[in-house]
């Protein structure tokens, strides 16, 4: 019994022991520690040795000991009452284990710091020899609270970090500003790619409105240099557009001199007076009455010489900016002079014959105007043709069976003259088989962009544009033609473009179709020309089947194109893979979002974009070591260590 | 014809220093609009440069006629090194002249670790005849003719040793062994003896920052924490595979990094040693030897697979790996004092010096150099995510056999992911979900 109750004895106290041994160790182990430890160059230094010359006293390992201690005799007293045997060696030492785990535990938290430090910094350089960052002396003691140096110093760094954490929240306003324009600019992103056609009319209509309202409150001359500018700035963007490839828009401009319409008008009205007098010498044909030459004529002169008029009041308007516009508006301007002047002469001297020649030059002028380089020629002028030739076929038969006299011989002189000036050139006429197969490639061409909307609202403004204008009209038009080109402004362009630039906006996009098409095979030699028994011989397709064959693809094309069901937009989906190869093709895992790693990676670090102080700080490295100097392990700075 | 090359100047010479008239620049970037561009191509080409002068090998140390078991750098001394080899020879090396200082034959048979002491005075040796030999440095170098120097102190164990590891602070050193002990200079016995369980410890580390705390790695598959204080162990952790080495980051006291035989490397934290924080992937042998730089950045490691990689600390890829047609498998790796080199010794009887950075020039760097080289290294920085960057960066020249390997280990990894993932598509319910990788490695924590 004795025996036993020693043994339990033995163990408590044993265990005591060993604790107190331990303690005594570790109080050596921190008396060598000091003593070892060399100096380091911190300025606190001074000041808390000081301190401790005060007599402060700062809790250490000891206590942390002694602490685990009183827990573990605790702990053996609980048990007391229930176990009256001693533990066995393996729980012994797992005890053992537990305490060493949780004192080594605490020992090691004086390293977080450091280590967060040293990890969360820009820069660690060893070549200073100055591997410890040392930590904020309120994190290292409340001690210095006791002393006023120490209470100065604390608020001294307090106010530091005051000043430290404004800055932060500067700069965090001022990230905030950035957000938001940044927001801002998503925004209106979004709102600038709608593609909805519905919404942009909208928006037009909208637009559109408001600078009516605008002009309404102008006055007349305002209104006028407000159009003005309008068609400058049309007349820019026309020539930077996609679709209208600028040579031809540029030399249609240079053909009209930009102010087509006025140009338009004269010679409709030109056309009209022809007209006149086509219909009036018809007239009197058939009532067989005398025709009244010398009032025609008066009438002719006058028109003439109000046109004349109108002519001169032109060239004194002001001029455009552009200067070759102005120069082929003079041009345009002299020539339609030249001819009603001629006109007039002729009128005023009364020589039939040389109305003929002159209708005749007329001509030759008109057909020069009428410009087609194309052989294709187009549609309506083929249309026209035909007609013409009817009706010269009519005036052939009049000629023949009828026996005219001599006043009638001279009415269908000028009548036949007149007719000639609408015909066609005869080589045109030479040639109809070519001009109708390439007219079925054509058709086909047009029938591919369905349902145009340029078409329907074409026709609709050409029958305005040429129905037969009254005088009243004219005279409307002459006294202010900027009055209908404002009411008439949205579709000003529509009016000015011609088949032409209609045809080459088409062949351009079924250009784009075409590249889309696969690349056919190249042929190899003998291949498909086989030889032997029971082999058919193929017929080679022929020029219209292959074109057939290649519409029938780019119908194909068609349906999968973003653009087929708008008509008036080629939308080009290749991409431009050039700038690729700056980006990256996946967000690296190290960053949140993509505004983040541009805002990293937009920075350039070279000298020649930044000052040579700035370059040098952006290029240092993370981690500055230097041949020969050794770096030494971690070290808990001494007066930190102190106080641990 | 003759050439004249003349240097034109405007016709206003400038008389003083004040004449220098200024170059203001727009740092509006919507001024500079090819900055990006030609910064990705200075890059580009910096990548390249560096491939192209990349010459990490510096030179071999030859001399012992058995291979190479153990080698340590000089903590003190930038120029010395020791190494053990197989046949018991310890030799002592002067790096920049490239020869043998001292010649010892310290053991009768394998010498299983070597350590300096930290002011690099004392050399601690250990040796599979159970013993241990610590010399002094100047003494030896005084009869540096004498191969059969007595040392200052033979130390005798009762069990077999390993590797031996001198403390950072104090004149004391720790075996690894049957069991594990920690001895003094003065004292004939070991001062503290640490035994745990029944397996030998292969390797022993003291941690540099703290002079208590040992760390082992032992034959059963375990990694296990010393507190000399405490006079016990901590805990340990077992493992799927058995750790041959181990190192301690020094400017991280809480981190080590062990060298596992499944041919990875693991980080753990000492704190929660349950799982490893990390796992460093590339080689395809059992990893032999790792060593931390003094920088505690990156850490190199030797492989069974005659390689040697060096990784950063906290990325799960090697940066560089270094091989040499007559490599073997690389028994022991060393860091050099200022992190500037490694050192490798292999079963080729042969100790090879390589520099950390494979491009960097040795030698004086002038300013302007350094400042060009910065630059560089921070476009490379920059740019690191660019694809084709990453692929020039990236790629290194390996061997056929590491290729083949590499292959090998890359289709088996497939072909059980396929299995598992076709084993769960079939069989719905009764799968659980795979564990992280990490606790995978793990098989038990012991406190």
């Amino acid at each position: 019994m004795f025996y036993k109750y020693l043994f339990y004895y033995q163990f408590k106290y044993g265990l005591e022991k060993q604790l107190a041994k331990k303690v005594e160790k570790q109080d050596a182990y921190q008396q060598v520690k000091l003593q070892e430890t060399p100096e380091d160059d911190f300025n606190v230094a001074n000041l808390i040795q000081t301190l401790e010359d005060q007599g402060q006293q700062i809790e250490s390992v000891k206590t942390q000991y002694l602490r685990v201690h009183e827990k573990a005799v605790s702990l053996l007293n609980q048990t007391q009452r229930i176990v009256q045997e001693p533990e066995t060696q393996a729980e012994r030492d797992l005890q053992e284990r537990k305490v060493a785990a949780t004192v080594m535990k605490q020992d090691i938290k004086k390293w977080l710091p450091i280590v967060k430090k040293n990890r969360e910094s820009e820069r660690l350089d060893f070549t200073k020899q100055r591997n410890v960052q040392i930590s904020k002396i309120s994190d290292t003691s409340n001690a210095l609270l006791n002393n006023h140096l120490g209470v100065k110093l604390q608020n001294a760094m307090e106010e530091v970090e005051k000043v430290e954490q404004k800055q932060e929240l500067n700069g965090q306003s001022n990230q905030q500003k950035s957000n938001l324009q940044f927001y801002n600019d998503l925004k209106m992103k979004k709102i600038s790619s709608i593609k909805s056609k519905i919404y942009k009319q909208i928006k037009k209509k909208k637009g559109n409105k408001e600078k009516l309202k605008l002009m309404a409150q102008l006055t007349p001359a305002e209104r006028r240099k407000e159009i003005e500018k309008l068609r400058l700035s049309r007349a820019k963007e026309r020539i930077t557009l996609r679709h209208s490839t600028k040579n031809k828009y540029v030399f249609q401009l240079l053909r009209f001199g930009g102010d087509k319409k006025s140009l338009k008008q004269q010679q409709s009205f030109l056309n009209n007076l022809k007209h006149q007098l086509l219909a009036k010498a018809q007239l009197n044909e058939l009532e067989d009455g005398e025709f009244d030459e010398e009032n025609f004529r008066e009438q002719a002169i006058t028109q003439l010489e109000q046109e004349l008029l109108d002519i001169e009041r032109r060239e004194k308007e002001k001029q455009n900016n552009f200067g070759f516009l102005d120069k082929q508006k003079k041009q345009d301007l002299q020539q339609s002079k030249s001819i009603a002047q001629k006109l007039l002469t002729m009128l005023k001297s009364g020589n039939d014959d040389a109305i003929q020649l002159d209708e005749s030059e007329n001509q030759e002028q008109n057909s020069d105007d009428n410009y087609e380089p194309n052989e294709n020629g187009d549609k309506d002028k083929t249309k026209a043709n035909v007609e013409n030739n009817e009706f010269n076929g009519r005036a052939n038969f009049v000629n023949e069976t009828k026996q005219l006299t001599e006043a009638q011989k001279k009415k269908i002189d000028a009548k036949t003259s007149l007719s000639n000036y609408l015909n066609l050139e005869p080589e045109k006429q030479q040639q109809p088989n070519k001009i109708e197969k390439q007219m079925t490639v054509q058709e086909e061409k047009k029938q591919l962009i369905e349902g145009l909307n340029i078409k329907n609202i074409k026709q609709k403004y050409e029958k305005q544009v040429n129905q037969k204008l009254t005088n009243q009209d004219l005279k409307k038009l002459q006294s202010d033609p900027d009055e209908l080109l404002q009411q008439n402004l949205a579709n000003f362009n529509l009016v000015l473009d011609e088949d032409e630039n209609e045809n080459a906006f088409i062949d351009e996009k079924i250009k784009d179709m075409e590249e889309e098409l696969p690349p056919e095979p190249a042929n190899t030699k003998g291949w498909g020309s086989w030889a032997g028994f029971g082999i058919k011989e193929r017929t080679p397709l022929t020029q219209e089947q292959i074109l057939q064959n290649k519409i029938k693809k780019i119908r194909e094309v068609q349906k999968k194109r973003q653009d087929a069901k708008l008509d008036n937009v080629i939308i080009s989906e290749k991409r431009d893979n050039k700038f690729a190869k700056y980006l990256v093709p996946k967000l690296p895992s190290e960053f949140a979002n993509s505004q983040q790693f541009d805002q990293l990676h937009t920075l350039p670090l070279g000298p020649e974009w930044n000052s040579l102080t700035s370059h040098s700080a952006l290029t240092q490295p993370q981690i500055v070591t230097k041949a020969g100097v050794v770096i030494n392990p971690v070290k808990i700075p001494q007066q930190v260590n102190k106080l641990i | 014809m003759v050439k004249f090359n003349t240097i034109c100047r405007s016709g206003q010479e400038r008389s003083t220093n004040a004449d220098i008239t200024k170059v203001y620049r727009n740092p509006n970037p919507k001024v500079h609009p090819l900055a990006h561009a030609r910064e990705y191509q200075r890059a580009l080409v910096a990548t390249k440069v560096e491939k192209i002068y990349a010459q990490p090998f510096l030179g071999a140390l030859n001399g012992h006629s058995d291979g190479v078991s153990c080698i340590e750098a000089c903590r003190f001394n930038l120029s010395k090194l020791v190494s053990g080899s197989y046949d018991g020879e310890i030799r002592i090396w002067d790096i920049p002249s490239r020869r043998t200082l001292i010649q010892l034959n310290a053991h009768q048979q394998m010498v299983k670790g070597v350590s300096f002491s930290r002011d690099g005075m004392r050399v601690v040796s250990s040796g599979e005849d159970k013993t241990i030999n610590l010399y002094d440095f100047p003494q030896l170098l005084e009869q540096s003719n004498n191969t059969f120097q007595e040392p200052l102190m033979r130390y005798l164990s009762k069990g077999t040793l390993g590797n031996v590891d001198h403390n950072y602070q104090l004149s004391q050193f720790a075996t690894a062994g049957q069991v594990v002990q920690v001895w003094d200079y003065e004292r004939p016995k070991p001062i503290m003896k640490f035994q745990w369980g029944v397996d030998s410890v292969s390797c022993v580390k003291y941690s540099p920052a703290d002079s208590n705390l040992i760390c082992g790695t032992s034959m059963d598959r375990c990694v296990i924490l010393y507190d000399v204080r405490a006079e016990s162990a901590i805990h340990k952790v077992a493992m799927l595979n058995k750790s041959q080495c181990l190192a301690w980051n020094p400017i991280e006291p809480l981190n080590i990094v062990i060298g596992n035989d499944d041919s990875n490397c693991y980080t753990y934290d000492i704190r929660k040693i349950e799982q490893p924080t990390m796992i460093h992937k590339d080689h395809i042998s059992a990893v032999m030897s790792v060593a931390f730089s003094s920088s505690g950045r990156e850490f190199v490691s030797g492989s069974f697979d005659r390689t040697i990689r060096i990784f950063p600390f906290n990325k799960g890829y090697s940066r560089e790996v270094y091989h040499g047609q007559r490599m073997q498998q690389v028994n022991s790796v060393s860091f050099s004092a200022d992190a500037q080199f490694v050192y490798s010794g292999s079963n080729d009887m042969n100790i090879r010096i390589w520099k950390v950075n494979a491009s960097q020039k040795v030698g004086t760097i002038n300013q302007r150099e350094a400042n060009a080289t910065n630059y560089r290294q921070a476009l490379k920085e920059k740019f690191k995510y660019n694809p084709e960057i990453k692929r020039i960066a990236k790629h290194r020249h390996l061997p056929k056999y590491l290729m083949n390997k590499k292959k090998q280990r890359q289709e088996m990894k497939e072909s059980k992911n396929r299995k598992q993932r076709n084993a769960e598509l079939n069989n719905p319910g009764q799968y659980e979900a795979p564990k992280p990788e990490k606790q995978q490695r793990v098989e038990q924590f012991i406190q």
